[in-house]
């Protein structure tokens, strides 16, 4: 595959923050397999967590979570470069506020099923 | 005149984007082990009951857990890649002295391809995941 062509404008950023960027995609990557793990650990260790459908919806809800993630960190890295090549401004992440948000209400899910689990 | 060298990446650089290649392909093992996990599960089951050959939950179950390891195999070769490029070349610039870091700097960072491809390995574990999710 070749690269794209926003790959040959600007100038090659210093190394050191190509890979630091590169860093950061592994780490939403990261965060994107926890989700994913979390979610089949959830739904075979735990299974009189919540009624079985109730279970599988939010365990399926969490790994496409996950999924979208590993795409968004993608898009989030090459939106990065580009921005360093180009000596830009780098980008205000949503990302972080969505993941507050997601995993906040999650959190707040999995409570009031504990709470009012029979 | 003397000139004063250029100071030596002091944050190791190379070495911890290596790490969270390392950290990333053993997060992706702890997901595959809960994929694995209720496939074997499944797997007894099968042979507990008294009808002889396999489940179809079995079966879609060892499809994940094939998935699994298809996604695993995937992101060991990005993370190879990359480490063989950090360790290499990068580390063989910082030996070569200070005045080569622009000339290595071209090269260390990772391609499009490779994180493209460990991007799709976790999607396609994610599908895996929720398949085993339904399954279980």
């Amino acid at each position: 595959m070749r690269e794209p062509a926003w790959r040959r404008t600007g100038t090659t950023p210093d190394y050191r923050f190509s890979l630091a960027n590169e860093r950061t995609f592994l780490a939403w990557i990261r965060t994107s397999l926890a989700l994913l793990a979390g979610s089949v650990a959830i739904d075979q260790l735990a299974p009189q967590f919540a009624p079985g459908a109730i279970r599988v919806v939010l365990c399926v809800v969490l790994a496409a979570i996950g999924a979208v993630l590993a795409v968004v960190s993608y898009r989030r890295w090459a939106h990065q470069e580009q921005a360093m090549r180009n000596g830009q401004e780098l980008s205000h992440s949503w990302m972080l506020l969505a993941m507050t948000l997601g995993v906040s209400l999650a959190a707040l899910v999995f409570a009031v099923l504990i709470l009012i689990r029979p | 005149m003397f000139q004063a060298p250029e100071p030596r990446d002091p944050g190791l650089q190379p070495e911890r984007t290596s790490l969270a290649w390392r950290r990333t392909v053993l997060a992706m093992l702890v997901a595959d082990l809960f994929i694995w996990r209720g496939w074997l599960v499944s797997l007894g089951a099968d042979s507990a009951s008294d009808t002889s050959g396999l489940s179809g939950r079995s079966l879609g179950l060892g499809l994940c857990a094939a998935t699994a390891a298809v996604t695993t195999a995937v992101l060991i070769i990005c993370a190879l890649v990359r480490l063989r490029v950090l360790h290499g070349r990068v580390h063989g610039g910082m030996h070569g002295g200070p005045g080569r870091f622009g000339g290595t700097s071209r090269q260390c960072g990772p391609g499009t391809l490779v994180l493209r491809a460990a991007a799709a390995s976790v999607v396609a574990l994610a599908i895996a995941a929720a398949a085993a999710i339904f399954l279980v």
